[in-house]
């Protein structure tokens, strides 16, 4: 009788050690898998997004619509949002913002965003997976991977579903541990119906505003100079005005080589060393031009940055 | 014959008397005093050494006695010095290494550089989370859009066709 226990305790023991062993690659795989086929997966859903602005977290609701490729995202009635409409298809994003009768045209994020996952499957080395089960996201049952530094500093959190390769609920962290953003569906469709004419924006009497238009149009509203990083491979994302002890700071945020760079623009002269010291990991190269200071932060080698720096500029005036 | 008891008494009465003892009476006691038991205690006491005077233990009490005083008070500007030095010194280090660097830069949230390393960083990441939908300056920015221009349809707008 015990020789049997001890028997069923050895294989069981063997069992878990295997499993134990197998964890990180089967994350990977299940990442590999989000990576390869997010794209194909066409389904509508609601999804709660969240992130920390300032001290506070801030949340919002999205009706996301996915099919061939295509997204459109609209916002529950009543929102502060809602009216706006965004339509993403492989090369455009079009965001239609009601206020102002506006169509902005902007870089597609999707691509970046599966890009950017897919950094963790190619630097794997650099990582650590972890897997459980999730439980239930959105009524599904779900895979919980854990992505964690090598020296085990949590940094996302990823609920896949155990039937199609779609992140149905993320969290992810900063380098001290505190949540800086999430999102989670709160319902899913996998068989969506797609209303006719669903990815396009169609309003008559809309202008069509460009994310360098509108980027040169904020700086000319607060004084600053409307010079952008004119690179071909650096993307603009988006332009925003943000305050800082009453003072304005021009935030342009740019895509570059699948990689973020900032670009800032302040009335005050900048601390060099002092952004050197508070950035690690982050390269920081600041010039002053105009009376204005102007720094350029992402993690890119110094030479590089530079080099982008100095194709900050204005545009030329057509004549 | 009188015997030593006798003698004892007549002896105890003279010395009481103050009187001279009788010649039997002196003779026995002279006898006696002579005798091997009395020359031991003699003999003993002749042997017992002698006591010198010494004033190593008054020595000793003194040192002990003045250790055990209160000392003296010392004057204030003795006391005082020392702190004052260590206190003048603390403060030009102190006055050097300000005048040196500036003002201790203060924490991230509170320096301009502080906050453009964490729009920087916040920015990456919101981008990474929200993926198609949008980031926290589009939601932040967002007015709502004008009265006029709500169409609330329903599905009794349908059920009218």
């Amino acid at each position: 009788m015990s020789r049997t226990l001890a028997t069923i305790a050895a294989f069981a023991g063997l069992g878990l050690l295997a499993l134990a062993q197998d964890g990180p690659s089967r994350a990977f795989d299940l990442l590999k898998r989000v990576v390869d086929g997010s794209n194909q997966v066409d389904y509508s859903g609601k999804r709660v997004i969240e992130f920390k602005v300032g001290p506070d977290m801030k949340a919002h609701t999205e009706l996301v619509l996915r099919s061939q490729g295509r997204t459109r995202i609209d916002f529950p009635q009543g929102s502060s949002l809602s009216g706006q409409v965004i339509v993403e298809v492989p090369d455009r994003r079009e965001h239609y913002f009601p206020d102002s009768n506006e169509i902005r045209i902007l870089p597609p994020r999707r691509q970046d965003a599966v890009d950017r996952l897919k950094f963790f499957v190619d630097q794997k080395s650099r990582f650590r997976f972890d897997v459980a089960n999730g439980g239930r996201v959105a009524g599904r049952n779900t895979q919980m991977i854990t992505v964690s530094d090598t020296k085990g500093n949590k940094i996302q959190e990823l609920w896949i579903d155990d039937q199609k390769p779609l992140v149905l609920k993320r969290t992810m962290f900063d380098p001290v541990g505190t949540l800086v953003g999430q999102f989670e569906f709160v319902t899913i469709d996998f068989s969506p119906r797609i209303p006719r004419d669903a990815f396009r924006i169609r309003r008559r009497g809309a202008t069509y505003v460009t994310v360098e238009q509108h980027a040169e149009r904020l700086a000319k509203e607060k004084g600053f100079a409307p010079a952008l990083l004119r690179d071909g491979q650096a993307k603009l994302e988006f332009a925003e005005m943000r305050q800082f002890m009453g003072k304005d700071v021009f935030v342009q945020v740019y895509e570059y080589e699948g990689k973020r760079l900032t670009l800032f623009q302040v009335e005050k002269d900048l601390d060099t060393s002092r952004l050197g010291r508070m950035g690690r990991n982050v390269t920081v190269h600041t010039w002053t031009s105009s009376g204005r200071s102007f720094a350029l932060l992402g993690e890119l080698a110094k030479g590089k940055l530079e080099d982008l720096a100095r194709k900050v500029s204005e545009r030329r005036s057509e004549s | 014959m009188k015997n030593q008891r006798d003698f004892d008494k007549q002896s105890l009465a003279a010395a009481w008397d103050d009187s001279p003892l009788a010649p039997d009476a002196e003779r026995m006691l002279d006898a006696r005093l002579r005798g091997d038991d009395q020359r031991l205690v003699s003999h003993a006491v002749a042997n017992l050494e002698q006591d010198e005077l010494s004033m190593a233990w008054r020595s000793t009490l003194n040192e002990r006695l003045l250790e055990l005083q209160p000392a003296k008070r010392k004057a204030w500007w003795t006391l005082a010095w020392r702190p004052v030095l260590a206190t003048g010194l603390a403060a030009s280090v102190l006055t050097i290494a300000f005048l040196r660097t500036g003002p201790a830069p203060s924490s991230h949230a509170e320096s301009l550089e502080g906050e453009l390393i964490r729009i920087h960083l916040d920015s990456a990441a919101a981008l990474d989370l929200a993926g198609t939908g949008l980031v926290p300056h589009e939601v932040a920015s967002a007015r709502p859009a004008p009265v006029e221009e709500e169409l609330d349809w329903s599905s009794v707008d349908l059920d009218l066709l």
